[in-house]
């Protein structure tokens, strides 16, 4: 080639360094082209709650005065029935007490592997649907446990008192099923290790001498959480 | 005078008779009421003794620990804390009417509510009123424990000091009917109108766990 010059041998020279660089960053380890980082990922599984609430649950459901010796057969009110229906103890007298035998039926399923807390609470106090008075629930209404057949208990059998819930009460009229809301749990009337069970219980009312007369009613709200 | 001796013997028959149909008549249950007590069960307090070490010399640490209920925070504060839970609700209902023996034997509560720890004795001034209503000059009240609180807590650890105006000099035990060969005790015997104080004296065993008992106090009124 004539006249190659000084320039030319340079601009050469520097195309042929590039090159031998770029082949040099070929043979470089990967790692020093890649970074990486790790990130902790966690989540919460909700434990699934299953309740069935069984009113009147065995034959012979109704309700008995309290007296000692013979049992009289047990009477209920029209709104109850067999499987269904309201704890309805029918016509009672002031002043005395009455056990309502088979209650109601709790089936509680979890897949709680720490099981659950029942909490039983009256939505309101027991309400006189005549002239609109009430008696406390807490001195009125009672429950015992049960048993799935043959029920041991009678009217002088001693229960624990349904209080009235401090939580938010959504409905709760004579016909409309109320909800409860809560921020702070009460004390629980049941409490589970296991993730499943049932639950029978009798029902007591006492009603003041005080009350005046007419018919009553409460809803008892059952919450069942898993622990 | 056999005809006059067989006259004599039936009119000594009938006039025995009379007087066990009176007897009979006289002294009748005429009313029975019942008060639920209800205990609430602190369990006793535990303590943990520490042996002393090289560093303290013969010092002895003891740290107490108490078991209290916790009380569960509900509600759905942040995604992360969920509660799951469900929800059902029975309606309770009756229709009262009066009561035929009206205010004849009553109590002022229907329940009481005792809240103590295992191992302690608990005094309860008058934690309920029983009024015998009546103008009966003579009648007899009797008292008792249905059942025991628990096979662990006896009836018996239940005192009863039942008073018109000042507290007895002690308490006394109930008796538990289903303890005690199914009978009741005489409390009281007057006549009248009387309304009476009953001050409940409850030693707790240490052993009883912490929980909710109840039992029921029966009141029967005969004359």
């Amino acid at each position: 080639m004539v006249g190659v010059t000084t320039m030319e041998r340079r601009g050469t020279t520097r195309i042929r360094g590039i090159g031998i660089a770029i082949a040099m960053m070929a043979l470089l380890p990967v790692a020093v082209l890649a970074s990486t980082a790790s990130t902790v990922v966690t989540w919460r599984t909700n434990a699934i709650v299953k309740l069935s609430l069984t009113p009147n649950y065995n034959s012979g459901f109704g309700a008995v005065p309290a007296v000692i010796g013979a049992q009289p057969a047990p009477t209920h009110g029209p709104n109850a029935f067999f499987d269904g229906g309201s704890v309805d103890f029918g016509t009672i007298e002031a002043g005395k007490t009455y056990l309502y035998k088979y209650a109601i039926e709790l089936n509680v399923t979890t897949n709680s592997s720490t099981g659950f807390n029942i909490y039983g609470e009256g939505a309101a106090d027991f309400y006189n649907l005549t002239d609109g008075t009430s008696v406390p629930v807490s001195q009125t209404v009672y429950y015992l446990p049960s048993t799935a057949s043959s029920d041991p208990n009678t009217g002088f059998s001693a229960g624990a008192p349904f209080m009235k819930t401090s939580g938010a009460v959504t409905g709760g009229g004579y016909a409309t099923a109320p909800t409860i809301a809560y921020t702070t749990y009460p004390a629980p009337i049941a409490q589970s290790l296991s993730a499943t069970g049932t639950y029978y219980y009798d029902y007591e009312v006492k009603v003041p001498n005080s009350a005046t007369n007419g018919h009553y009613y409460v809803w008892i709200v059952y919450t069942v959480v898993a622990k | 005078m056999k005809r006059a001796g067989r006259t004599a013997l039936l009119a000594a028959f009938l006039t025995l008779a009379s007087i066990a149909v009176a007897l009979a008549l006289f002294v009748q249950q005429r009313d029975q009421i019942a008060v639920t007590i209800i205990v609430n069960v602190t369990p006793a307090p535990r303590m943990a003794a520490y042996a002393p070490t090289a560093t303290t010399g013969s010092q002895i640490r003891a740290a107490f620990t108490l078991d209290t209920k916790r009380t569960i925070r509900a509600g759905a504060l942040s995604l992360n804390n969920l509660v799951a839970q469900n929800q059902q609700a029975v309606r309770v209902e009756a229709s009262v009417q009066p009561n035929p023996l009206g205010t004849l034997l009553v109590s002022n509560l229907n329940s009481v509510t005792i809240n103590a720890t295992a191992g302690t004795t608990v005094v309860v001034p008058c934690a309920y009123t029983i009024t015998v209503n009546t103008t009966v000059t003579y009648w007899d009240l009797y008292d008792g424990l249905f059942a025991d609180f628990a096979a662990t807590f006896p009836g018996k650890d239940l005192a009863n000091n039942t008073y018109l105006t000042s507290p007895l000099a002690t308490a006394t035990p109930f008796y538990v009917y289903s303890d005690d060969g199914g009978t009741w005790t005489s409390v009281e015997t007057n006549g009248g109108t009387k309304t009476y104080c009953v001050d409940l004296t409850l030693s707790i065993p240490v052993s009883v766990s912490g929980g909710t008992y109840s039992t029921n106090a029966v009141y029967t009124l005969y004359y």
